[in-house]
């Protein structure tokens, strides 16, 4: 019996004086912070993919009370961009949502300028040589940027060129940024048509070193209705505020390589 | 306010029940922890005594002697083994550093003021290298052994005392461990003893 | 995640020694042997059951202030508790891990699973995650523990396994052996785990 009175004495009075001391220690330490943040980063999907940005989604929610920076920047949280505005009493509208495609059918299809057998990496592989593959602005296969998404879009089988779930992919641009041939990019996640193709190179380099690349034929051109496509560098762009997914581009080139987005096996279609 | 209250009450509530829990555990584990550690010790001394063991008629009896002479009242607890009033051994634990910690060892002397044997109790010697002081082979060579015809030191320093390979200096802790209760048990023997007959409650196992 | 999920990610996936690396203190010190090893791999896996459940029970009640001071104290009851009825029942195991019993109380798994987990869900899920996590920590425990006893020692549960002019490789039984052990099992699971993923 005296061994549990002491016990309970001892032991509850520590924990009555730490509560006490901790009680009056969040008092005194206490950080001002604007709960305004908090709510925010509520809001905010805490997939810290820095798709917007910043480093972490807390710091992206800091950053909207603090610096006023847009707050449709998540491409997670588009839907609730709304929400966010009125915590912070602003009018918001919902950016563009948008979709990362590769602009490569088959950079394992064409024709090889050595053997690599390096590091499985595309950022080492580049640096011999701009890469094995015959064409410089194709994608090497490593899977790089398989491996910077935070949301496991994409997928790819030995060296072949990903492809990117647009069910899960999200536009955060990480792969963006991590593809050293610059082969990935965003565009709007209608479905709207883009050049499965990034080559610089003259069309008659493009046939010696790839079936499918684009050989600056200029035949979409032509027949876009609205203008929405424009040549640079031997390479076609789109302008997507004019193009209205009419398809005749696609239909137009000689070497299949306009695809329709959400058509994720552009490397099959092609090989057809 | 109230949040204040609030973390002190909370607090205070689960270090009650930690408290209470605990205390009832205590209360229930007390008592067979006092009977392993004990149960430790007697199985310590009946290993010393291998020639009593399982003998009709023998007990053990334990009683506290305290080396008042010196003044600093060391007290050291004694196990005898008896048998019809007649005192065949007495055995009692020395302590020690050894390479690793502690090393405590049970020492049992019988009658002729000659050793009946030892058991490390505890230690923390390195496995494989110090441990091996656990060894039979180790302990059998103190059987014996006494301190007039004895050489207390290693082989290889001229003693008498075979080491553990690679462990001197658990061997050397171990030996002048042993030594030392030894001259400390001798310059003792007559109030030890006298002790030992007096002590009639034997030690219940 | 289902209760079975829960269960099993703490034995692979998020294996707390050779994934999450929590906890290599007693993992390093005390698997000098087999039965050192499920000793201890039992004694953290009931600490963090009691544990769990506690405080996935009054995960509502304990304010975000207190919650840390709250855990240790839930934390070291169960590990007095174990380490007093260890010395009652199995006075043996309790003399082999010495210190490592009361130092559950700061092992990084249980204090890990307490604040990252079961401070955020319910209690039956919270049952599963300890189960799984200490039965991922036994299982990582005894790994080492075995490879090391059978190295350094030439035996298995205490009985002697490798044939008799096997010399035993004192090393694997001293700290530079758990180092190494956990080293190589650590290169290991990276291996499987880059394999499995690839």
């Amino acid at each position: 019996m005296n061994t549990i009175i002491t016990a309970v004495i001892v032991l509850c009075s520590c924990g009555f004086l730490a509560g006490v001391a901790l009680a009056i220690a969040s008092r005194v330490f206490a950080v001002k912070t604007d709960p305004r943040v908090e709510q925010i980063e509520k809001i905010l999907p805490g997939a810290n993919c820095s798709g917007c940005g910043n480093p972490s989604c807390y710091a992206y929610a800091k950053s909207m009370v603090e610096d006023n920076a847009a707050p449709n920047l998540c491409v997670l949280a588009q839907d609730k961009a709304e929400e966010i505005g009125r915590i912070l009493g602003k009018e918001v509208t919902a950016a563009e949502p948008k979709i990362a495609v590769i602009r490569c059918s088959d950079g394992a299809l064409g024709p090889k300028q050595f053997e690599y057998s390096g590091i499985p990496s595309c950022r080492a592989a580049g640096f011999f040589c701009g890469g094995d593959n015959a064409c410089q602005y194709s994608c090497l296969g490593f899977g790089d940027c398989i491996r910077v998404c935070p949301f496991g879009a994409l997928s790819h089988q030995d060296r072949k060129t990903p492809e990117i779930d647009p069910e899960v992919c999200t536009g955060c641009g990480n792969c963006v940024a991590e593809c050293p041939k610059q082969a990935i990019i965003l565009v709007p996640k209608k479905a709207l048509p883009h050049i499965a193709c990034n080559t610089k190179d003259k069309g008659k380099i493009v046939r010696q070193n790839c079936q499918v690349g684009c050989i600056s034929c200029g035949k979409c051109i032509k027949t876009c209705p609205e203008e929405a496509i424009v040549m640079q560098d031997d390479l076609i762009s789109f302008d997507y505020s004019k193009c209205n997914a009419c398809g005749k581009c696609i239909e137009a080139c000689p070497r299949k390589i306009i695809v329709q987005l959400g058509d994720t096996k552009t490397g099959e279609a092609v090989n057809q | 306010m109230r949040e204040l209250c609030r973390l002190a009450i909370v607090l205070t509530i689960i270090c009650c029940g930690a408290a209470l829990s605990l205390a009832y555990v205590y209360n229930l584990t007390k008592g067979p922890i006092a009977y392993q550690q004990r149960l430790k010790k007697i199985r310590a001394v009946n290993a010393v005594f291998p020639q009593h063991e399982g003998t009709q008629g023998v007990q053990m009896v334990d009683s506290l002697y305290c080396d008042d002479e010196s003044g600093t009242a060391s007290c050291r607890q004694f196990y005898f083994i008896k048998q019809d009033r007649e005192v065949l051994g007495t055995a009692f634990e020395v302590a020690t550093s050894g390479y690793g910690g502690t090393i405590e060892i049970m020492v049992g002397v019988s009658g002729e003021a000659a050793i009946s044997g030892i058991k490390i109790i505890n230690h923390s010697e390195t496995p494989g290298l110090g441990a091996n002081i656990t060894k039979e082979q180790f302990y059998q060579q103190f059987t014996v052994k006494n301190l007039t015809d004895t050489k207390w030191d290693l082989r290889k320093d001229g003693g008498d005392i075979d080491q553990v390979s690679g462990a001197t200096i658990s061997s050397i802790a171990v030996m002048q461990a042993v030594h030392e209760g030894l001259v400390f048990f001798s310059d003792h023997e007559d109030g030890i003893m006298e002790k030992a007959v007096r002590v009639e409650q034997p030690v219940e196992s | 995640m289902g209760f079975g999920a829960e269960f099993y990610k703490g034995i692979f996936k998020e294996n707390p020694s050779f994934r999450l690396v929590l906890g290599i203190c007693p993992t390093l010190a005390v698997t000098t042997s087999v039965e050192n090893a499920i000793g201890m791999g039992l004694a953290a896996t009931f600490v963090l059951l009691g544990s769990n459940i506690f405080i996935a029970l009054l995960r509502n009640f304990i304010p975000d202030k207190v919650r840390i001071p709250s855990f240790i104290v839930i934390i070291s009851t169960f590990v007095t508790i174990t380490d007093l009825v260890m010395a009652a029942y199995a006075p043996d195991l309790h003399n082999a891990l010495g210190i490592f019993i009361p130092l559950i109380v700061v092992n990084c798994i249980i204090m890990g699973r307490a604040e990252a987990f079961a401070s955020k869900s319910s209690t039956g899920a919270s049952i599963a995650d300890a189960f799984g996590m200490g039965t991922g920590f036994t299982l990582a425990l005894i790994l080492i523990g075995s490879s090391r006893e059978l190295i350094g020692n030439g035996t298995l549960l205490g009985f002697p396994i490798l044939f008799s002019s096997f010399k035993p490789a004192v090393i694997m039984i001293l700290p530079p052996g758990a180092f190494l052990t956990m080293g190589l099992l650590l290169g290991l699971f990276n291996y499987i785990s880059r394999k499995r993923s690839s």
